[in-house]
């Protein structure tokens, strides 16, 4: 029935009117006071609009933040999941909506578990050109820190283009989480609980006391993984002193932790059960056991393969089309009579294109 | 409302998600009273947890909490669902075997608790296979939701073995089946591959 309402193509004058709409439905959700209403129409027009060229639209920042608003964390995926790869300003967008789109995509997606795809998302906001700092990207690298920590066990930085003003005022505001991360980096438990209490209330202040305590968890994972990589065969006392799990309930946690870790494929590993005491069990180790080898293992490598080819392809299109642009043409020339180059453009310089666009570099 | 029905005979749950994400959009936007609401909630919480899609399972919940404003509204029947929910959240099958047996589930319900009981059932079987080499009678009990006796003759027709003393079964590794089908399809992937890599 909804989907009904969006039978035409939208082409882009439609859409600026589609972007009141965003406005309207969002007004219209809280008159009826049923926040779902707007989600499914807004990701139908974005789909519809975007089928041929995935351009950023205001639309985009509508469906992330209702979404939010109204739960609804699987519906707005089949958007989230395909990168803008273009952004034209004749559609109303601004900084902040693009910002916004990049932050409150990124926590859909922590949401869902998915920390790899929010991380991308945060540094695509965190290193958004800026000449001045916005409060969604300090808020980015709070969660961009926090999540670091959960799936890559340490704090990766930032990318290397991202704007002198943010890199310093991160330093200035975030200190606090740069703080913890680097306690988590030092992996004792003990420690982390400490630093993880001594800022709760800045953590609770920002919401992020909950992203913050899963911390905690995967520390307790990883050094378990760490274990694999020493021992072969380990009691679960041992694991218990090695991993730092401290508690009653210590012995159960890590039985617990282990099975999930083998179920997630991030061990491989086998319990023992040797006697009828809940402490007399031993677990095994093992490498992975995939030698890829498998026509699944290549169709997956084949996926990826084409999808490198599709990107390579885009690129250079997209870098074609720089090249001939006007504007980029005369500061490149402007640049070449001894001007000092802005760092932005260092990298793109070595890049030559030759007449059918293709790069050989 | 027969969809759903027909749904549930076929054992069709990821038709049954569709059918009932749809719904809860149409209702919400076009008030109708020819299926409660209530009803759409109660069997697409149990079907996430039947696929066991936890995350979708937990923000559900939260629309739920959502749609009627404090908990004390929540109907009984949708608690009693996220219990079983909150156990699965918290990987502990015990608990969620006590939810499921603790509600008395009305005639709609049941066929879609017992999907879900077998599921569960289901689940912790592959991972004891996946993870354990040997185990005690008691855990398999507690992670299956069963007695120990009433598991014995099943678990000796899957293969395992038992040792009668210390009452340690040895359950039987998950062999997955290798297959190495080449297609035509990839062999012109790979064609296609090799032309591109040669044009760059």
């Amino acid at each position: 029935m909804i989907e009904g309402s969006y039978h035409f193509s939208l082409t882009s004058y439609r859409i600026m009117q589609v972007a009141l709409i965003v406005d309207a439905l969002s007004n219209l959700a809280a008159r009826l006071d049923s926040p779902i209403v707007p989600v499914r129409p807004l990701r139908i027009a974005i789909q519809r609009f975007c089928s041929d060229r995935p351009v950023f639209t205001p639309l985009h920042t509508g469906l992330a933040k209702l979404a939010l608003l109204a739960k609804l964390y699987k519906e707005p995926l089949p958007v989230l999941d395909v990168d803008v790869e273009d952004i034209d300003p004749s559609l109303g967008v601004d900084i902040e909506n693009f910002l916004s789109y990049y932050y409150y995509a990124s926590m859909i997606y922590i949401g869902n578990k998915n920390h790899g795809r929010a991380l991308e998302l945060l540094s695509v906001a965190i290193s958004a050109p800026s000449q001045a700092v916005s409060l969604i990207q300090l808020e980015s690298y709070k969660k961009y820190v926090l999540v670091s920590l959960l799936h890559n066990g340490k704090l990766h930085t930032v990318p290397k283009y991202t704007a002198n003003v943010v890199l310093k005022s991160i330093r200035r505001h975030c200190s606090q989480y740069i703080e913890f991360a680097e306690v988590y980096e030092n992996q004792n438990i003990e420690e982390l609980t400490a630093a993880l209490e001594k800022r709760r209330i800045v953590f609770v202040k920002d919401n992020n006391f909950g992203l913050a305590s899963q911390c905690l968890r995967a520390l307790q994972h990883l050094k378990i993984q760490g274990l694999t990589k020493t021992y072969i065969t380990l009691s679960v006392t041992d694991i218990v002193d090695k991993a730092g799990f401290t508690g009653s309930q210590a012995s159960a946690e890590v039985g617990k932790s282990i099975l999930e870790m083998v179920q997630q494929g991030r061990i491989f590993a086998s319990i023992e059960h040797t006697g009828p005491g809940e402490h007399e069990q031993m677990v095994s180790f093992y490498d992975n056991p995939d030698s890829y080898d498998t026509s699944a293992s290549l169709a997956s490598l084949n996926d990826k393969m084409t999808r490198a080819a599709q990107v390579g392809e885009r690129l250079g299109r997209q870098d074609k089309s720089t090249s001939l642009n006007r504007d980029f043409l005369s500061r490149m020339l402007l640049m070449g009579d001894g001007a000092q180059m802005p760092a932005m453009y260092e990298d793109e310089v070595d890049i030559m294109v030759d007449d059918d666009g293709r790069l050989y570099a | 409302m027969e969809d759903i029905a027909q749904k549930i005979v076929d054992k069709d749950y990821l038709g049954l998600i569709d059918t009932c994400e749809a719904l809860e959009f149409e209702i919400a936007a076009f008030p109708h009273d020819s299926v409660p609401i209530a009803h759409v909630y109660s069997t697409l919480l149990t079907c996430y947890l039947i696929v066991n899609d936890l995350n979708s399972a937990r923000f559900l919940r939260k629309r739920i909490l959502q749609h009627y404003k404090t908990e004390n509204q929540v109907p009984e029947l949708l608690n009693a669902i996220w219990q079983v929910g909150t156990a699965l959240w918290n990987k502990a099958l015990p608990e969620a075997y006590i939810a499921l047996d603790a509600y008395q589930w009305d005639d709609d319900m049941k066929p879609l608790m017992l999907a879900l009981k077998e599921s569960i059932q289901e689940n912790a079987y592959n991972l004891i296979c996946q993870s354990f080499s040997a185990i005690r009678a008691n855990s398999v009990a507690t992670m299956l939701g069963s007695s120990e006796d009433a598991l014995a003759a099943e678990l000796i027709k899957r293969g395992w073995t038992i040792d009668t003393e210390k009452q340690i079964w040895n359950p039987v590794k998950a062999v997955a089946l290798v297959q190495h089908n080449i297609s035509l399809s990839q062999l012109s992937t790979l064609e296609d591959t090799l032309v591109y890599l040669e044009s760059s």
